[in-house]
């Protein structure tokens, strides 16, 4: 009877360590599966590549299972060996120490049994949080996630694998009933869990196909945070069994999460709440008034909790700033609601489109504002030799070429290239506008309703206009003092275009922030910054020449003005003096007519008396030696009576010479 | 009657569980007969290979599938900007490269034919960008270089090019897809980036030129406004000394008219100038060398109490 016994257990132990390797194996494929389709461009998911953890650790236990099956039956084995043993030393003794020395298998079980879930559990923690890290990183340094190519196929094959993972996951927690096969419910659990979590990743990638790619980035995040809490509590049940005396024959081994195990394990969710109440405090919670009462309460509390919430759908607000559609079963009505609180139908069969009419929208036309890592430079100097945008917008645009022959601006369409076959009379620019708009409130059924992604129809018409403009605009004029013109009939041709397709909009404003050249070459920003150089230096050598006029122009008129005042002066003298000359003439004629000799001595004695009163006079007597004097006024200017002495002097000795 | 009220009561603890069961099913068939059109899809729905479209918004009968099946596609103006080459580099008529980047706005105005031919959105999509980038090629191909970029706003050709790139495009997109151009439009105009750094060069080059000439034009204007100032200084001043003789010479012969009464007695005339000047003369610092001949120093001479009067008159 005891062998008979002894051969099942080694049978079931056998049949253990068979179905676990199959699951091992299951699991193992599917995770293989989900790893290379989590890794290729069309299925790229978040929710499907986190749905490799739960089926690592799910292949985790499955092997420790495996382990577990293989020490119990070859401990079984060694049991069946015993007994024959002892049976035989029944009839002799000899050789006894011997051969008992070779039964280990039992030891070794005990061992794996006692110690194997403590290593299993910390190992399960880490792996968990290590992968939780890696994918962390992963995504955190990328720009943005990449979508599904084959969105159908991927949901597809998600589902498939989900269904295959629930069937394993269901049969392991259904055989975990058998006490020799407790170890399959955990990884029955974490089976469950990576089918779960498998269908979510199928209805991310539908849900990114119908455009809500935001789904998978919180379902996914939702998942990690519910893997933090499974690893926070293998973590916590080691600490709390590790000081636990273990007989060995726990019903639940301590890796096995109770959390996955209450929504996972057979006999509904509340039995298996009663049940792990009651194996927590030791004893029968589940017996108790107040859990039998909540039992009984919870599932119409929940329910009408559930209408409650159904039932506030029905009452919506429309916000300060906003206008609201009202849309029954997807019909939008005409009448356009004002801020207020209105009643409708419950959701799915009215809802409430609400717009922000009154809020102010920004798109930007020209460069990309964030990096590849998603971001924004935002620099306090902007300078044309610096760059200051992720990637700058660089625009053809129109110039009037600088010609140094003629010193004029040729046209750019009439200009051939100069410096090779290639060149294009045109330049570059680098510019960024920022569009501001609003809805415009009478036509927000034009804007909620007749265009698939109004805000992406704005920039690719503004792009358009300011791609055009530029494309006919001087380069130069549009860097100064076509500025303020080019803004505004870029925000014109804005406005008259986004009307014409009834866009709903209205473009409140249009700014020019940069305009200047690109800055792949720093020597061409330097280039244009030498031209204004330039200017500077030119007016100063204008302005230097015309403080030269300013100087010397004054001057010229007040000597002009000198000269005729003179002149002027002169000839007043002249009338004047003439006239009084000709009055003194007359009245002296008078005189001189009465006596004229007598009037020409008394006029030279008076002149010697009066006007030469102060004249040295020297007078020599007529008598003397006529003599004839030569006087050197070269060397004197004044020459003095003893000069005349010694010219004498000088003229005898001459006339001895002779 | 122990028994009896058990089952009495289980068959009570049943209702919610059958109203329950009750509402799923009503929800369940709802959702299997029914679906709801939004105002902005269309629908198109295929029953057992007959096709029809239906366009009013709202809660609709349908056979469950697959008698029925629903095709649903959005009856919006959507803006495609291609998804191949959706900027690319192609050949103006004068043989210069360009590279242009193209939307089309569109919208599904018969979606039976877009089924029909297509299936989805996707794959019309696809084929558009096929047309579109065969029509973008051939217009601009028709047009040269500066019609696309130019001062002279006559003879910038966008719009044009536009209109012709919808042209092109319209008949086969409604034909064949049942999509409506609404507009086309050019968003993007470059060169291919060699020819980006010939023109980056020449641009510098340009304002280095730029930067001469305004230096020189500084130079010569100064030059100018000096040389411009010396003869204005000139000019005054020879005015003004022209001015001036003419004042005196007007002067002088003002002086001139009076000199006629001189006529009366000249020799007066002469010897009052000759005093004149002299008195003139001896103002400054002079010596004057007097004989005695001269009056009143002919008193002086030998023999003068015997001058009869008039003998003196040097």
């Amino acid at each position: 009877m005891e062998n008979f016994e002894l051969r099942n257990k080694v049978e079931s132990f056998k049949l253990f360590t068979i179905l676990s390797s199959i699951v091992s194996f299951t699991t193992l494929v599917m995770l293989g599966f989900a790893v290379y389709y989590a890794s290729t461009k069309w299925f790229a998911a978040d929710t499907m590549s986190i749905a490799t953890i739960p089926l690592t650790v799910a292949l985790f236990y499955g092997v420790s299972a495996v382990f577990l099956g293989f020490f119990q039956k070859r401990a079984a084995i060694e049991e069946e060996d015993k007994i024959l043993l002892e049976k035989r030393k029944e009839r002799k003794t000899t050789f006894e120490s011997d051969e008992d020395a070779l039964f280990t298998a039992a030891r070794t079980l005990k061992n794996y049994s006692k110690y194997s879930p403590y290593v299993i559990s910390i190992i399960a923690s880490i792996l968990i949080i290590s992968l939780l890290i890696v994918f962390w990183k992963i995504w955190g340094g990328r720009v943005e996630a990449p979508l599904p190519v084959k969105p159908l196929q991927a949901a597809f094959i998600s589902f498939l694998l989900s269904m295959i993972a629930i069937f394993s996951g269901v049969f392991c927690i259904g055989q975990s009933r058998k006490n020799e096969f407790r170890w399959l419910r955990p990884v029955g659990v974490w089976l469950v869990l990576s089918a779960v979590i498998l269908v979510c990743a199928s209805a991310a990638v539908l849900l990114i196909k119908a455009e809500l790619p935001k789904w998978d980035y919180y379902l996914s995040r939702s998942f990690m945070i519910i893997y933090a809490f499974l690893a926070a509590e293998l973590l916590i049940n080691f600490l709390i069994e590790f000081y636990r005396p273990r007989t060995g024959t726990e019903e639940r081994p301590i890796f096995e999460s109770r959390f996955l195990s209450i929504v996972t394990e057979p006999g509904g969710i509340l039995r298996n709440i009663a049940d792990t109440l009651d194996y927590q405090f030791g004893f029968q919670v589940s017996s108790t008034w107040i859990y039998v009462f909540l039992e009984k309460s919870i599932v119409p509390f929940l329910l009408i909790w559930l209408l409650l919430l159904w039932l506030f759908t029905a009452v919506d607000e429309v916000s300060p700033g906003e206008m609201g559609v009202r849309e029954t079963l997807g019909a939008p009505s005409d009448n356009v609601l004002e801020p207020g609180s209105y009643l409708k139908w419950p959701w799915p069969i009215q809802q409430i489109r609400k717009l922000p009419v009154n809020r102010i929208q920004e798109i930007f036309v020209g460069p990309e504002l964030k990096d590849e890592h998603g971001k924004e430079k935002k620099p306090d100097v902007v300078l044309w030799t610096q760059s200051h945008y992720a990637k700058e917008g660089r625009f053809l645009i129109a110039t009037d070429v600088f010609s140094p022959k003629t010193g004029k601006d040729n046209k750019s369409g009439n200009n051939e290239p100069e410096d090779s076959e290639n060149a294009a009379p045109v330049s570059m620019i680098a510019a960024m506008l920022p569009i501001q708009f609003k809805i415009r409130p009478t036509q927000i059924m034009d804007y909620a309703y007749k265009h698939d992604d109004p805000v992406k129809t704005l920039k690719d018409i503004s792009e358009k206009e300011v791609t055009g403009y530029f494309a006919s605009c001087d380069m130069l004029k549009l860097m100064s003092t076509g500025r303020k013109q080019a803004i505004e009939d870029i925000q014109k041709k804005i406005q008259q275009a986004t009307d014409k397709i009834q866009l709903g909009v209205d473009i409140v404003a249009v700014a020019l922030v940069d305009a200047h050249p690109p800055i792949d070459d720093n020597e061409l920003p330097q280039a244009f910054q030498e031209v204004v150089g330039a200017r500077e230096e030119k007016e100063a050598e204008i302005l230097s020449a015309q403080a030269y006029r300013a100087k010397i122009i004054p001057q010229a008129e007040a000597d002009a003005l000198q000269l005729i005042l003179q002149a002027e002066a002169y000839q007043s003298e002249q009338t004047k003096v003439s006239e009084a000359e000709i009055q003194r003439f007359r009245q002296r004629l008078v005189g001189y007519r009465a006596m004229p000799e007598m009037y020409i001595l008394n006029t030279k004695l008076d002149f010697l008396e009066n006007d030469c009163k102060q004249v040295r006079k020297y007078i020599v007597p007529n008598s003397a030696q006529y003599d004839v004097y030569v006087i050197n006024l070269e060397e004197k200017k004044r020459l003095d009576l003893l000069d005349i002495s010694d010219l004498q002097e000088e003229n005898k000795n001459k006339g001895q010479n002779q | 009657m122990s028994e009896e009220h058990n089952e009495h009561a289980g068959a009570q603890l049943h209702w919610p569980t059958i109203l329950l069961g009750i509402i799923v099913a009503v929800v369940f068939l709802i959702a299997i007969f029914s679906y709801q059109l939004k105002s902005t899809d269309y629908a198109v729905i295929s029953t057992l290979g007959d096709v029809k479209t239906e366009k009013t918004p709202g809660l609709h009968f349908r056979f469950p599938f697959p008698i029925q099946k629903i095709y649903l596609f959005d009856n919006r103006q959507r803006c495609f900007e291609g998804n191949v080459g959706k900027i690319e580099e192609t050949y103006t008529a004068d043989k210069q490269n360009i590279v242009l980047g193209v939307y089309v706005i569109y919208k599904i105005v018969d979606p039976v034919k877009l089924f029909q031919s297509e299936k989805n959105v996707e794959e019309a999509e696809n084929k558009l960008n096929s047309l579109m980038r065969s029509s973008k090629d051939e217009i601009v191909g028709k047009y040269k270089f500066s019609e696309f970029i130019n001062t002279d706003k006559a003879k910038m050709q966008l719009p044009q090019i536009e209109k012709d790139i919808k042209k092109l495009l319209e008949e086969v997109a409604l034909n064949n897809y049942g999509l409506e151009i609404i507009s086309v439009g050019i968003k993007s105009l470059g060169i291919p980036e060699k020819v980006t750094d010939k023109v980056i060069k020449r641009m510098k080059n340009e304002r280095e030129a730029a930067s001469a000439a305004y230096r020189e034009e500084g130079k010569k204007l100064a030059q100018k406004i000096r040389d411009e100032a010396d003869k204005d200084k000139q000019e005054k001043l020879a005015i003004a000394q022209a001015k001036a003789k003419i004042i005196r010479a007007e002067g002088d012969a003002q002086a001139a008219a009076y000199y006629s009464v001189f006529k009366e007695e000249p020799e007066l005339a002469i010897f009052l100038k000759k005093l004149d000047s002299l008195k003139k003369i001896v103002e400054t610092r002079t010596t004057l060398v007097i004989d005695t001949s001269t009056a009143p120093f002919d008193l002086l001479q030998p023999g003068a109490e015997n001058l009869k009067p008039g003998t003196n008159k040097k």
